[in-house]
This record gives structure tokens, sequence and C-alpha cells, in this order.
């Protein structure tokens, strides 16, 4: 792929499209930074029953509420 | 966000304990705060609104949140505890800091109440140093990680916001390593972007190949020392890929949250209220003056739809997804961007392409495509990626 003067002229999308079918049919596996790391947090201790869970659960709200600059 | 959720951010107050050189908030040295009346109308429109879905997250920002008594916060917390039970909706609260004040008082409140929390820290002393300044010109590095610190030593979860310049892009490993070494495992990287009170961004507004290649080569690079060190960093950006592509292949498209009437709304100090990007309310323009599109102690939310602010900014945002649609390869990965990126950028919101998609987007999605793409991504225990062996040539 040539990069070197343009900027991004490609359809991607559809490059993305067929590494979707390549994953969904087993041929590929994600890199784990794609699919969030399973990494525990061995200083947690934040997580009592009533407090919904999961490191995983938490980083995905994270995420989602301080998207972008918030 | 997904739908059944709204994002409601409190202005508690527009001061802010520090200066940070690209801060796009513009009365930061006001000291006033939200009164009672204010939060409790806030908390009664939105509570019985019927537009809204069962969860509410509330997140303190828009200011230094942290620069209110935690009284204000137990307040604010029993007050949306009560609303909950009287109405069938559910709520959090989450604070965005930038970690000065913190102590011991401040994380047991949080411990206690379940308050989810993020910290501005943008890596290394000498980049964090540079721009997130006292207003006595000191960096505020040493401070923030004494605060990391505290966290840590409480077990309290946090995650990080860390604003990329530049300059910032020469120092990935410097970066990666600073977060890895530090045990801060939840990262998302924004940029410097024009927007309010910030006119002018590292990156500049043209089209620069050399900052599109620096970004992608520094997201590349990000992504593969975090694989080959066993990903101990949960990464934003990158995390967005994999449900991404999982929908790609069931052909569901994600669409940018920020052009969806009442999937944000703002609420500043004194109650008026804007949907859409969080960064148009306190923001004055010369063709719309405020962007503020209501008040809850005038309005209820669903009266947005007739207010003539909501209804020129949603028209303009509407043909600017549109242009994205028809000119943009990466428009199912986006949905059409960001509404204020746009408007501040260009003084309208019927725009398509800007230099925060440029940067942020497109730049992003082609290291990943780089890295997908690569023939040894994936590996097996021991080996070394090709792509991250390589030394940084930025």
């Amino acid at each position: 792929m040539n990069r070197k003067a343009d900027l991004p002229s490609e359809k991607p999308i559809n490059r993305f499209s067929e590494f979707a079918l390549r994953i969904s049919s087993g041929e590929l596996h994600l890199p784990v930074s794609l699919e969030g790391s399973k990494t525990p947090d061995k200083t947690d201790t934040c997580t009592e029953a009533s407090f919904e869970d999961s490191w995983d659960q938490w980083h995905n709200s994270w995420s989602q509420e301080f998207n972008n600059n918030y | 966000m997904p739908k059944d959720s709204t994002l409601i951010v409190l202005q508690g107050t527009p001061f802010c304990n520090i200066d940070c050189s690209y801060c796009y908030l513009p009365h930061r040295l006001n000291t006033e705060r939200m009164s009672d009346a204010v939060l409790l109308a806030t908390y009664e429109r939105v509570f019985s609104s019927n537009l809204l879905p069962q969860n509410l997250k509330f997140l303190w920002h828009a200011g230094e949140p942290l620069a209110l008594p935690i009284s204000f916060y137990e307040q604010a917390v029993d007050w949306s505890e009560a609303y909950t039970e009287r109405c069938e909706k559910r709520c959090s609260h989450s604070i965005q800091s930038n970690g000065l004040l913190l102590d011991h008082n401040w994380i047991s409140f949080i411990h206690s109440r379940h308050i989810r929390l993020g910290l501005s820290l943008d890596g290394p002393s000498f980049l964090h140093d540079d721009v997130r300044k006292d207003r006595s010109g000191r960096g505020t590095h040493e401070r923030v990680m004494k605060s990391v610190r505290l966290l840590q030593e409480t077990g309290t979860h946090f995650g990080v916001l860390c604003v990329l310049r530049a300059r910032s892009l020469q120092f990935a490993d410097e970066i990666f390593s600073f977060f890895a070494d530090n045990r801060i495992y939840d990262v998302g990287f924004n940029i410097d972007e024009v927007e309010g009170a910030n006119q002018v961004s590292s990156f500049g507004l043209t089209r620069d190949d050399m900052q599109y290649e620096s970004f992608r080569r520094f997201m590349l690079r990000l992504l593969a020392l975090n694989e080959r060190s066993g990903s101990p960093l949960r990464i934003r950006e990158f995390h967005f890929y994999g449900p991404f592509l999982r929908k790609s292949s069931i052909g569901e498209k994600p669409a940018d949250e920020r052009s969806r009437p009442l999937a944000i709304i703002s609420v500043d100090f004194q109650g008026n209220f804007a949907t859409y990007c969080p960064e148009l309310l306190g923001a004055r323009s010369t063709r719309f003056g405020t962007f503020s599109m209501g008040n809850v102690l005038r309005n209820e939310i669903a009266e947005i739809f007739e207010h003539p602010t909501f209804r020129i900014v949603t028209e303009e945002i509407q043909t600017g997804i549109a242009r994205c649609r028809s000119e943009c390869s990466y428009f199912e990965l986006c949905g059409g961007g960001a509404p204020a990126n746009k408007f501040f950028e260009t003084g309208r919101f019927d725009a398509s392409e800007t230099m925060y998609c440029r940067i942020h987007k497109k730049a992003l999605t082609d290291a990943i495509i780089e890295y997908l793409e690569s023939p040894t991504y994936h590996l097996s225990p021991g080996e070394v990626n090709p792509i991250a062996a390589r030394q940084p040539t930025c």
C-alpha cells in the first residue's frame, strides 16, 4: 500500500468487511488490543456485588462515557 | 453510547484550578457553582422525560469537578438515588478530573458512592508539564502522579484521558512505557482539537500529510508495543475495532452518538442545556449566539425540539452527515463525525472532513488496517512482530 504521498483515498470499509468475514469464519483472530485486554487489575477492591462488575464491563462503560473529550 | 442510555454532562462549576493550554472551556476563572434549584430541576427534567432511555449516565465535567466540596456531590448522588426510586430509571455518576485535589476523603466518597473516575494525564512529565500547568505556570505532573499512587494504593478504578499533540507523536515508546510501567491500564487518546476557547491546534487545520502519517505511525507503534508486551493497556481507540469488525460481518453500522439528538445532554451550572457535543454549550458564535437550547428551570427536555437553535443546528448536522456519507470512505466507521469539530473548524455543521477526523479517525483506521494486513501480526508466544520490532522513524 502506498501511503507516501497522499492522504487516504482507498475504501477501508471494504477491506474491513473482508477482515470481518475472515474473523467470523474463524480464519483470523483479532489482536488482543482490539478485543480489550483481559489483564485483571490486582489492585481492584472496588467491585462490591452491588457495583456492576468486572473490569471489562467497567472499562466499556468508562470508554463510552469518556469517549472523545468527556 | 448504546441507545438504551443517555449521557448527561453536568457542569457543577466552570472553574478550573489549572490552566491547560489547549482547554476549550471559556470561563475557567468563574467560581460560581450549580445551585440546588438547578440541580433538582435537572433531575426533575431528565428523570421524568419519556424521551430519555432508562439509563442515565451523569458525567461531572466542563470545569474541575473536585473544586466543589464533597458535600455537593453527596447531595447530588442522594437526590439522584431518590429519583431512581420514584422513576423507572437507573443512573450512575462519573467525574472527569485533573486529579490535583484528590485525597483520601475524595477516594472514600468515590468508593462509597460507586463513582467512576477519569483522570487527565498526558503521559510522561516532559509532555504533560508542557501544557498542563497550574495558574502559577508550574507543571502538574508530579501532583497528578501522587493522586495516581493514592488511587492505586486504595484499589480505586480510574481511566486516563491523554491528549496527544503533534510533538507527542515522536514518543510512542515513551508514552507506552509510561502508562505500562505505572500500571495505568485504561487509556484513551484525544488530540488537541480546535474547539471553543482553543482556536489553535498543534496539528494545524490544513490537510497535512506529515501529521496524518505521524499519527498513523504513532498508533501502529502503540498497537505493536501493546501486543508485544502482552496487551497490558486497554486503549480506547483500539478497543472500538473488535466490536466494529464483528458488527461489520453482520451488517450493523455504528453511528456517532454526538450526532444523535438527546444521546448526550449537557447542562451548564446555570441550567442551560443543549444536545449534541458538550463543547457547544458555553461557546458563542456570531451565527447562533450561544448554543443553549433551553433551561431546566423553565423548559422540559421535549421543548428542545421546538427551539430554533436546535432546529437549525440539527438540519445542518444532517446535511453534514449526508455529505460525509457520499464523500467519505470511512463513513461507516464514524457515522458522520463530530458536529463540534465541524463547527469549530469550519464555522458550519454541514461540513464533511475535518482535521480531527483526518487524524483521529482516518490515520487511526489505517494503522489498524496495516497491522491486520501484516501477515505476521498473529504470532505465537515469544515471536516478535516485525512491526513491533521496528524502530519508529518519525
